[in-house]
């Protein structure tokens, strides 16, 4: 049995119309807490700009995302983000943390951030003498997310998506990163509105 | 088709929540989102393939092969991660198979030459052990088009090793007969697109000698052969129609032109053979197109350019030749789809890329150069 493209089309297209219309269902009220700390983990996409270390393309890269986020105000936060994404040639590590702003809603909440680190890049390309070249350098960026709550203690990380510039083998990269996966939130701020 | 179809829905949706907003402004959260969405758009779009060619140069200094990829549009070189990639002792000439999954480089103090694999995503090479013996001193080494069999040239053993290609492993092994006597101190060679002749350089004695190729790879000296040229003959070069061969004459400072005679293989001066080029000739290359010859001097630092007559093979200087091309140009070599030119100088270490004027073949400066940090005797471009 085959699909006719324009089928397949329109179910993409009603896909990314309902993606879409989640992120911008209008807030109803605004939270008055949040966790102390929120720890995300998850699966992780990297297009690693590798024609810049003389690749034919780029790099498709698959693999985690973590962060752990120490809420100072209901706004503010101080995030530390680390990933580790792989593919066929390419292992690339990014250890970064930086500051963060959120935007509450009951339900669900909106992110940027920026982030600032070091960037740990090895190719696999096994010679006689070694079994790959690796380079640390440099790594900052910036991005942001979406979050949706799923119980008081997790919340699904719909997407999180970052710039990220990198320093390895004497050139620079610019890659994109999209991650997602679950944040478990663990002690409280601020105080709970009363019903 | 489907991409377009999923991005024009979504920014339409997105287009209308923001217009409905209550104050007449989009929220921030919104524009987060509206980021947000942009951004792994731009993420599940842009996964192109860079269109790119690739170049090696041996660095006998470094005994090491540098790796470079090349933009086809800018001619912007990037060296390849993990380049330089260690030969043996003094590497010289080298050459890609036309499938582009071996490279091969001629180490002229260890008498050898090394098979690289080519890793065809990244261009780097991974060494394929064991290291083949050829004669004494490889000078020059190059493939048939074919990609079966492999000549190199031993300048002091003075006789040229055959090998034939295994198609999937790349490795060789000497034909029967090889390796073939030539005359005293042959220093290139060169070997026509069809395959069936090889004609090999002899600087001392000012000769080209034509050699017929057998369909197992064993040589036998063409009718007439050995041909005169000019003196201090250096490098050679064959027309891709197979109608001419260009020899440069380093000591004349001329370029010899011969015909080729596609049956036996004779060659055969063209009217007015042969023709000026600059001071201490070095190095040629011509076009991918077959219209234009790039002669490297050396001594005056620059190119000679011409455009060739196709039918005779007289050459006619191209208006503002000669170009600059560096200083003291040793090696140059053609850019596949003929846009633009190499010229690598050997006391700069410096690969300068000078643009090809369609229609003219006039040669410009560009911005883009390239270092190899010790100086390379030998570059090869892949196509």
């Amino acid at each position: 049995m085959t699909i006719a493209p324009d089928r397949t089309a329109r179910s993409t297209a009603i896909l990314a119309a309902a993606f879409s219309l989640i992120l911008f269902l209008p807030a109803v009220s605004r939270a008055q807490e949040a966790a102390r700390l929120d720890v995300f983990g998850g699966f992780s996409y990297m297009r690693f700009d590798s024609p810049s270390i003389g690749y034919a393309n780029y790099s498709n890269l698959y693999g985690w995302n973590a962060d752990a986020t120490v809420n100072i105000k209901l706004k503010l936060q101080v995030a530390v983000d680390v990933s580790g994404h792989y593919g066929s040639h390419l292992d690339v590590y990014n250890y970064m943390f930086g500051p963060q702003y959120t935007w509450r809603r009951e339900n669900h909440r909106f992110f940027v951030h920026g982030l600032f680190g070091k960037d740990q890049t090895r190719a696999n390309l096994p010679q006689p003498t070694r079994p790959y070249f690796e380079s640390v350098g440099r790594s900052y960026g910036g991005g942001g997310g979406f979050d949706w709550d799923y119980s008081p203690r997790i919340t699904i990380r719909v997407v999180q998506a970052d710039y990220l510039r990198t320093d390895t083998f004497g050139a620079t990269q610019g890659d994109i990163r999209v991650s997602t996966g679950l944040v478990f939130h663990f002690g409280h701020i601020g105080h709970r509105p009363k019903l | 088709m489907k991409r377009n179809v999923y991005l024009r829905t979504t920014l339409m949706i997105a287009e209308s929540v923001a217009t409905r907003s209550p104050k007449g402004s989009m929220r921030p959260s919104r524009l987060v989102s509206l980021c947000l969405i942009a951004l792994g758009l731009a993420a599940l779009a842009g996964c192109n393939a860079a269109s790119s060619h690739t170049a090696y140069l041996s660095l006998p200094q470094s005994n090491a092969v540098a790796a470079f990829r090349i933009n086809n549009g800018s001619a912007k070189f990037t060296s390849i991660v993990g380049s330089p990639y260690f030969t043996g002792t003094s590497p010289g000439p080298l050459v890609v198979n036309p499938s582009k999954t071996f490279l091969y480089v001629a180490n002229r103090i260890d008498d050898t030459i090394s098979r690289f694999k080519i890793d065809s995503s990244v261009g780097s090479l991974t060494e394929v052990a064991p290291r083949v013996s050829t004669g004494l001193t490889p000078a020059d080494m190059v493939m048939n088009s074919a990609g079966t069999f492999l000549f190199v040239v031993n300048q002091i053993s003075s006789n040229i090793s055959v090998y034939s290609i295994a198609a999937a492993s790349g490795a060789l092994t000497q034909v029967s007969g090889s390796p073939f006597s030539t005359a005293p101190n042959p220093v290139t060679l060169a070997v026509t697109p069809s395959g069936k002749f090889l004609y090999v350089v002899d600087s001392d004695l000012a000769l080209v000698f034509g050699y017929t190729i057998s369909a197992s790879g064993t040589l036998q000296p063409i009718p007439n052969s050995p041909f005169a040229v000019g003196n201090g003959p250096l490098a050679i070069a064959i027309d891709p129609g197979e109608q001419f061969i260009y020899v440069v004459n380093s000591s004349d400072g001329t370029v010899t032109i011969d015909s080729i005679n596609s049956s036996t293989g004779v060659l055969t001066p063209v009217v007015g053979s042969p023709f000026a080029a600059g001071t201490t000739p070095i190095a040629l290359s011509v076009s991918p197109n077959r219209q234009y010859l790039y002669i490297a001097n050396q001594g005056s630092s620059d190119i000679t350019g011409y455009t060739m007559n196709l039918t005779t093979g007289f050459p006619t200087l191209i208006t503002g030749s000669p170009f600059a091309g560096g200083t003291s140009p040793a090696l140059i070599v053609s850019d596949p789809n003929g846009n633009f030119v190499y010229t690598v100088s050997q006391s700069s270490s410096i690969i300068t890329v000078l643009s090809v004027t369609a229609g003219t073949g006039v040669l410009g400066a560009t911005s883009e150069s390239a270092s190899t940090s010790v100086a390379a005797v030998s570059m090869f471009v892949t196509k």
